[in-house]
């Protein structure tokens, strides 16, 4: 192809060729490499993000035959206090296993009680806890010589039994009769605030958890050949 | 000789003398560098994917991990929980007096003239704290009724069982007794517990 002689015409397509590159060089840079970079760029942060992720999480699921351990041995201590230790209702009311049990360790002291009432729930702490208190009011007699071991006996056999019970206002005054003193104190044990808690530490069922650690990228390849 | 040259090459079809054309030279530069941006836009692109794969492979991954991941970590929230209900019942053990020992130890502290005749525990601000306090009222006998008093008092604040539980011991009264002609003395005792925390 020949430029045309007329220096006009050579001016406009010399003017028209820089254009057309100048638009493709614009074009090669906003349309290809920009948009690329870019990409690139949010690749490697992305990259950068999940690499941390990954290694956070390796070492999370490190942690799973630990956690399951511990999962398993607070609930069973839990199950265990549940069991034993904190009263439960029976007919809604606490009242009855609070009583037959206060007549049975009175029975194994060799006390004689004049009364057993209840006191209610209380609310034992300002913090808001999942226990709360169900108290009785307990009255007896100190009688004789022995009186006082009979009511030792007595707390050694409430507080024994159960750890978490608690004996308070005590109090031991005389009577009319003048071989024996009048004994009051109150006996709480902790109940649940809210009894469905309970179902927080049932027994762990034997389910196949996905949480091994990561194998390692040999062990996946000899698993897959 | 006048002027004969004759030029028999015109100067438009003239050859440069060097052996490599000048619009040669420009064409294969021309050619090269073309060739090197579309090498060098080729080999980005590739570069950009290899990274995306790259980005691809791990989120692949950490998808297949985080449900393990989630899954410890519900464990851990759970015994966090666990762990909090095992120290709150804990904590009610530890804030009890084992009375039953304690008034074992008490009888033992008792001087033998002292006539114990009230014996009054209360608990106070029961919050996040149990704070016990015991009255006690009792009748001194023998010589010197008011050192047995003080006997009894020292022993309350630095007996065994009492010196880490007790926080103050106080007289709160000691008098005659109306219309006994001997030197006994009626006394009342104020006990005041170390608060114990739940």
């Amino acid at each position: 192809m020949k430029l045309p002689k007329d220096k006009k015409k050579q001016l406009q397509i010399l003017a028209v060729a820089v254009t057309v590159v100048v638009a493709a060089i614009y074009a090669f840079f906003a349309f290809l490499i920009m948009p690329l970079t870019s990409d690139k760029k949010t690749y490697k942060a992305d990259i950068a993000t999940y690499s941390t992720k990954i290694t956070e999480a390796g070492k999370k699921i490190q942690e799973a035959n630990s956690a399951k351990e511990k999962r398993k041995e607070l609930r069973a201590h839990l199950r265990n206090i549940d069991d034993q230790y904190i009263l439960k209702a029976e007919f809604n009311n606490y009242e009855i296993k609070a009583r037959e049990y206060i007549e049975k360790v009175a029975a194994t002291a060799n006390m004689t009680l004049d009364s057993i009432s209840p006191v209610g729930e209380v609310t034992v702490s300002d913090q808001g806890g999942q226990f709360r208190s169900y108290v009785m009011y307990v009255s007896g007699r100190l009688s004789g010589l022995h009186g006082y071991d009979t009511m030792t006996n007595l707390f050694w056999l409430i507080e024994n039994n159960n750890p978490y019970m608690s004996i308070s206002k005590v109090s031991i005054s005389p009577s009319a009769d003048p071989i024996s003193q009048g004994l009051t104190f109150t006996v709480a044990w902790p109940i649940w605030a809210n009894p469905a808690i309970a179902t927080n530490f049932l027994p762990v069922t034997e389910e196949v958890e996905e949480t091994n650690a990561p194998a390692s990228l040999a062990e996946r390849r000899r698993k897959r050949s | 000789m006048k002027n004969l040259r004759v030029d028999l090459i015109l100067e438009t079809e003239m050859r440069s003398p060097s052996p490599i054309s000048l619009k040669l030279a420009v064409r294969a530069v021309g050619f090269s560098l073309l060739a090197a941006i579309i090498l060098g836009t080729l080999a980005f692109v590739l570069q950009v994917r290899r990274i995306k794969n790259e980005k691809i492979r791990l989120q692949t991954e950490f998808v297949r991990l985080e449900p393990k991941q989630q899954k410890v970590k519900d464990f851990q929230k759970e015994n966090g929980g666990n762990q909090k209900l095992l120290d709150e019942i804990i904590g009610w053990n530890k804030a009890r007096i084992c009375w039953s020992q304690h008034m074992a130890d008490f009888r033992a502290i008792v001087p033998e003239n002292i006539q114990i005749t009230s014996f009054r525990i209360d608990e106070t601000n029961p919050g996040t704290t149990r704070a016990f306090q015991l009255a006690l009222m009792g009748r001194a006998e023998g010589e010197n009724p008011t050192g047995l008093v003080d006997s009894l008092l020292t022993a309350l604040q630095k007996g065994a069982g009492f010196s880490n539980l007790v926080a103050s011991v106080a007289v709160q009264s000691i008098a005659t007794i109306p219309g006994d002609n001997k030197p006994h003395r009626l006394f009342t005792i104020d006990v005041r517990y170390v608060a114990r925390s739940y």
